[in-house]
């Protein structure tokens, strides 16, 4: 069995409210700029895609990765 | 004022009402009454449960003829720390609850609430001093108050509701006297001529002053208490997502991914009543609990799927809307280890009464053995 480690995203100073749709928005943003900047097989990258999961919904993941596939993604990559 | 109060003991707050529950309990003659007329059904198994006596009685042994009947009290979910020894063994999506006991007959009914009926004052002079607490957090039936708090923030709110009746008792004593004092003597009978009187400088500014004061102790621990609950400071350890659907919960736990599509999730519909095992709670039990550990701070984002939902669970103090597109964030910390409900707070079609949230909260361990039951 792999060892559970109780972690996931930090808090975020800017998006200090309740309101964490944008905080999941840019989590995921910054992930595949990432991906862009290092390269995909970079392990550096890693760390910004837990945090992404942990904080966007699975059906929200989903659409975006469809979106971006299609070239239809909204947000700046 | 209400935030220092956050930190009193809240064992010794729960002792205190855990005495009351069970004196109420002994000396009321229309429980006696109920209990031994309503035979084997299973609300005397659900009631009798969820106040524990059984365990009670059968461990102090004062009352031998209690200990003798060998009664067995179901092992039903709403005991938190018999429901994280199952943990372990639980597979995928599959009921936490097992249900290991047989019905007694009727007769060995009969005979133990005869005996209790007949409880001697020693035994009644203990139970106030070993008092029991109930490991279950839902209302009691017809209950008015609070639920037993299980977060800072919930203490926080009981003792500013505490605080705010006081001044709310004291004004309304004194604004009726002042009422029913001018009624009766400013009557037709005794001023025929009715006065004119046209100012009064002095009773003005201390009907201006007073009120201005009472609010600031009023208002203080209040803005106290809200902007204490939006702590954005503490990093949280675990994330969960509850996502609203007509009508069910979803719960994801997305910390322990290796990609987008692996994740835990599960959905959360309640159980119907004719499914319902002794000892659960008609409208509250679920057929798969959010599992989170104790004394960790939890980060909880709410959104929905289809209509407006709202996530409440009383005894967190807990409550925020599920809106499509929008995530809203709660931060809570349970101290303690036991089972709480809640229900969908925001009306969403015709099943909305019928989507319960159950919160087990357990040690860290068994949170560990859990997550890795569901994600292996």
């Amino acid at each position: 069995m792999a060892e559970i480690e109780l972690k996931t995203a930090p808090a975020d100073f800017r998006f200090p409210t309740t309101n964490q749709t944008r905080h999941c928005f840019t989590r995921y943003i910054e992930f595949h700029r990432c991906l862009a900047a290092k390269g995909e097989n970079s392990g550096e990258c890693e760390r910004f895609a837990k945090y992404y999961r942990s904080l966007c919904p699975g059906e929200w993941v989903e659409r975006w990765n469809e979106q971006r596939e299609s070239g239809t993604f909204p947000g700046p990559l | 004022m209400g935030l220092l109060s956050c930190f009193r003991s809240t064992v010794l707050r729960k002792c205190s009402k855990g005495s009351s529950g069970m004196s109420r309990f002994l000396y009321t003659n229309n429980f006696q009454r109920n209990l031994i007329s309503s035979g084997g059904n299973e609300s005397y198994y659900g009631y009798f449960n969820r106040r524990s006596y059984t365990s009670l009685y059968m461990g102090t042994g004062t009352v031998g003829g209690i200990t003798s009947a060998r009664i067995r009290v179901p092992n039903v979910g709403c005991e938190g720390f018999m429901c994280s020894s199952h943990l372990s063994i639980t597979q995928r999506n599959s009921r936490l609850i097992h249900s290991t006991s047989k019905i007694v007959p009727n007769s060995e009914i009969q005979n133990i609430t005869t005996e209790m009926v007949k409880t001697p004052e020693v035994s009644r002079w203990m139970d106030q001093v070993i008092p029991t607490i109930a490991p279950c957090d839902a209302a009691e039936p017809w209950q008015l108050g609070f639920q037993d708090a299980a977060t800072p923030i919930m203490q926080g709110i009981i003792d500013l509701h505490h605080d705010i009746f006081f001044f709310v008792i004291q004004i309304g004593v004194f604004v009726s006297w002042v009422l029913l004092r001018a009624l009766w003597h400013f009557r037709s009978k005794m001023n025929p001529i009715p006065q004119r009187i046209v100012h009064g400088t002095t009773i003005e500014i201390l009907w201006t002053i007073f009120p201005s004061v009472i609010l600031m102790f009023i208002a203080i621990p209040s803005f106290a208490l809200l902007y204490s609950m939006d702590d954005i400071v503490v990093d949280p350890a675990i994330t969960i997502k509850a996502i609203g659907h007509q009508w069910y919960w979803t719960y994801e736990y997305s910390d322990y991914n290796n990609s987008d599509e692996q994740s835990l999730a599960f959905d959360s519909y309640m159980i119907p009543e004719d499914d319902l095992e002794l000892g659960q709670l008609r409208l509250l039990e679920v057929d798969n609990r959010v599992v989170v550990p104790a004394k960790t701070h939890l980060r909880v984002i709410i959104t929905s799927a289809d209509v407006l939902h709202s996530w409440a669970v009383p005894s967190l103090g807990v409550k925020c809307d599920a809106v499509p597109g929008r995530l809203n964030q709660i931060s809570t910390f349970i101290q303690r280890e036991g089972v709480y409900y809640g229900q969908c707070s925001e009306i969403c079609g015709t099943n909305h009464a019928f989507m319960p949230i159950v919160i087990e909260a357990v040690s860290t361990k068994d949170y560990g053995s859990w997550v890795s039951s569901q994600v292996n």
